[in-house]
């Protein structure tokens, strides 16, 4: 039947079979999938069985007398999560990384195509039965509920990840074209991070939304009674499940026919675009295979000329162009900025309480340690970056320089951290807690978490015995180095703000006296802190 | 056996390959050459289907590039400079994917790949990943790969630059070999004394445009010169550019001299 299907879809099946194998083989042996946790679909697979307990548990306690109402934000849920997850899988798809290994051989692109859609729709598959079994086993025990809910939600659901995947289809279809402009695919880099802060959002939203949706459901606080919802996917595929259960009311009807065609449609035309300009794109990326873009010199030369030191300015220019240029590097850094960024939602529903509190650091002691937690991460993740680099065979070059000091090339990478990072994260979280509060209570809130970053930074520096981007990325072990360092930061900065704490709770002057200390201490240690890694310096060369 | 006709490709505003045009009938080893940045790989992707002409004819082996690339690509072997591999999978796995996509039949994969293997003393490395193989051992891969299934055109782009003299040596026998045999055989280099060795005519690129067609004979009666390294030069206009280099060198070295010594 495979066969068949593959033959209609225009396809070999001999060469699909083989390109599978092929790709499996690969991917068993791969280092990187066996070294990260974050590429195990098992670990993706039982953190979407959480979020869908947690979703499904928050629904129920809301709706557990309205089957429409469960079914729909559940759904909504699970859709809005696999999206998420659908799309990095279909960077594969759009950038395949194994084309140029076959790029001559006689294999046509769509059956290349088709095998690597499979290979995309078998792992998301795999995460949407993950993401619907928490609530179909859930609702078998709300009102009306029963055994065959729980089977007809697990098809519903299914038919809904059919929907999202066609979505996307049609979104990177539409949008294929667009591709072979460079604008796009830095957008697509960025859009990294905003993907990132977007899952914790919706997270954050969805509690919020429940008792609006509650609220607005009138009297009989069933959701089904506000017909703009009808407007959402959810609630087609909710109308679906009625239908299936039973419940053969010409509004269910009418949703159960708009999921099924539009689930169709979606499917099958955009996938069909895509794959009939897929043999065009292929060509197309053979073309730009470089990530990197045309460099700004002037720019670069500018802001360079202000360091004196050569060793200096290398290390400047050098990290600049990764950090500015290199698609790579910017990928993963704007992933990693954008898991620093997701940190602050939590603090949201906390800012009217902290609003009106002015200056005193007891009452918002939270302030400094969460802008130094979010920094000191966004630092970590950024002198990994630099530590290790796809590109790390070129150092060779530095073995062969004759360098003077090799202190002077780490200050050069630190300071092209400091221009790039710490100072406009905090000219912005300066400037929005000058709007919060008063340029003075601003100024007193962030200057313990900008001294305290710096330290963190010359502590980073200590670290790093070996040059920029000079070690072979090792994923699992940059985890455990950045949290290890991020952890002991974390203590020894919320150690000095519980002595500032501990001072405010007796005198105001005693706060003032201790504030004052520990910063003028900061800053001398942000400033020696660097010697450890001069020495190591001198050891390596 | 090969036939381009008014074939243009640009990247953005750079035109790589300029309006060009050539036949090359069968059992002909064609030494395609040109400085850095000519167009040359270009063209040679553009051949074997890599890449997609802007505009122009390919015709390879009666197969039209534009209509039928998956047939054109089962009439070729192709040996690009630095080929990519899957890192992972030994050379004898590689090779049998690469046969399978050829459609041979199973037992004569098995059978070509260890005569190849034996060939190019690969034997002892045959079942290790490819990632622990040496550069010019990776090449010898490619190599193999671009032979397996006796195909009637080989493209080479730059295909010696990582080998070790004897399998350059057992290479340019088996590129005679072939072309006596009736293949084609198209040779981009700009290692020209490899290539005067086993050409028997030579297409010369210059700023994306074919500047000089023909046997090394003609190349020399037209010319007025006896080595191809000359012929090269004086058509690549590298004789000029080569003076004024020397002389940006002399004075550049003269500055740092005087700078060091004041």
């Amino acid at each position: 039947m495979l066969n068949t299907l593959l033959k209609i879809l225009g396809a070999d099946p001999a060469e699909y079979r083989l390109l599978l194998k092929t790709d499996r083989q690969v991917r068993r042996r791969s280092e990187v999938s066996k070294a990260v946790l974050s590429h195990s679909p098992v670990f993706w697979g039982v953190l979407y069985v959480l979020s869908s307990s947690f979703v499904a548990f928050v629904s129920f306690s809301f709706f557990a007398s309205d089957r429409f109402g469960f079914t729909f934000l559940t759904l909504f849920a699970s859709m809005t999560v696999l999206a998420f997850a659908v799309v990095p899988r279909f960077q594969e798809v759009i950038n395949p990384s194994d084309y140029p290994m076959l790029a001559h051989l006689p294999v046509s692109s769509r059956t290349y195509f088709l095998v690597k859609v499979r290979l995309a729709l078998v792992q998301v598959a795999g995460f949407a039965v993950a993401l619907a079994v928490p609530p179909a086993i859930l609702g078998i025990w709300m009102q009306e509920g029963s055994v065959l809910f729980a089977v007809i939600y697990l098809l519903v659901s299914l038919l809904a990840t059919f929907f999202v995947i066609g979505l996307i289809s049609a979104f990177y279809g539409s949008l294929i074209k667009l591709y072979q402009w460079h604008g796009f695919r830095d957008l697509v880099t960025y859009s990294q991070a905003l993907l990132v802060i977007l899952v914790p959002v919706c997270f954050y939203l969805l509690p919020l939304l429940i008792p609006m949706f509650y609220v607005a459901g009138g009297d009989s606080g069933q959701i089904a009674e506000l017909k703009w919802v009808y407007v959402l996917p959810p609630s087609w595929f909710a109308g679906l499940l009625h239908f299936g259960l039973g419940a053969f009311q010409p509004t269910f009807l009418y949703l159960s026919v708009l999921a099924v065609a539009a689930t169709v449609l979606l499917l099958v035309v955009p996938l069909r675009r895509i794959s009939l300009k897929y043999a065009e794109h292929l060509s197309f990326l053979q073309e730009s295979a470089s990530g990197v873009r045309k460099i700004s010199r002037r720019s670069l030369g500018r802001v360079a000329r202000l360091l004196k030191n050569t060793e200096m300015r290398a290390a400047f220019q050098l990290v600049s162009i990764y950090l500015r240029s290199d698609r790579n590097t910017k990928v993963r850094l704007f992933g990693k900025l954008g898991v620093s960024l997701a940190a602050i939602v939590p603090i949201i529903p906390a800012i009217p309480d902290l609003m009106g509190r002015p200056f005193s650091i007891g009452l918002a002691i939270g302030v400094p340690i969460h802008s130094f937690c979010v920094s000191a991460y966004a630092l970590s993740c950024l002198l990994s970056i630099l530590r290790y680099s796809e590109d790390y065979q070129a150092t060779w070059l530095f073995t062969i320089v004759p360098m003077a000091s090799r202190a002077s090339f780490f200050k050069g990478a630190k300071l092209a951290i400091i221009a790039y990072f710490v100072v406009p994260y905090y000219i912005l979280l300066t400037g929005i807690s000058v709007v919060l509060w008063h340029p003075f209570s601003a100024l007193v809130y962030i200057l313990p978490s900008l001294i305290g970053s710096l330290c963190y930074l010359s502590f980073c520096e200590a670290s790093m015995v070996s040059l920029p981007f000079s070690q072979k990325p090792q994923q699992k072990r940059v985890g455990i180095d950045d949290l290890v360092t991020f952890l002991l930061g974390l203590t020894v900065f919320s150690g000095v703000l519980g002595i500032q704490y501990i001072a405010y709770q007796f005198h105001i002057y005693l706060y003032i006296t201790a504030y004052t200390i520990t910063l003028g201490f900061g800053i001398i240690l942000s400033k020696r802190s660097g010697q450890p890694a001069k020495e190591l310096a001198r050891q390596v060369s | 056996m090969i036939c381009v006709s008014e074939l243009t490709k640009t990247y953005g505003r750079t035109v790589a390959v300029d309006d060009i045009s050539f036949e090359i009938p069968r059992g002909q080893i064609v030494g395609y050459l040109g400085p850095n940045g000519a167009g040359k790989s270009t063209t040679v992707k553009m051949l074997v289907g890599i890449l997609q002409p802007m505009r122009g004819n390919i015709v390879v082996a009666g197969c039209d590039s534009g209509r039928d690339p998956i047939e054109l690509k089962r009439h070729i072997g192709y040996v690009p400079e630095s080929a990519s591999l899957y890192e992972t999978l030994t050379p004898v796995e590689y090779l049998q994917l690469v046969g399978q996509l050829y459609h041979l039949p199973e037992n004569s994969i098995a059978e070509k790949i260890d005569e190849f293997v034996e060939l190019f003393y690969l034997t002892r490395v045959a079942h290790q990943p490819i990632r622990s193989l040496s550069k010019g051992m990776k090449q010898k891969v490619v190599l193999i790969s671009a032979m397996l299934h006796n195909p009637d055109v080989l493209f080479l782009d730059e295909p010696f630059s990582n080998l070790d003299v004897s399998t350059v040596t057992l290479m340019k026998r088996i590129l005679k070999d072939l072309a006596g045999i009736g293949k084609t055989v198209f040779y981009s280099t700009h290692i020209l004394d490899i290539a005067e060795t086993i050409c028997q005519r030579v297409l010369i690129l210059n700023r994306s445009k074919i500047v000089a067609d023909g046997s090394l004979d003609e190349l020399r009666a037209m010319t007025h010169r006896t080595s191809l390294e000359d012929i090269f030069a004086q058509m690549t206009e590298a004789d000029a550019v080569d003076a004024k280099s020397i002389e940006a060198i002399r004075v550049m070295t003269e500055k740092n001299d005087a700078k060091h010594t004041s």
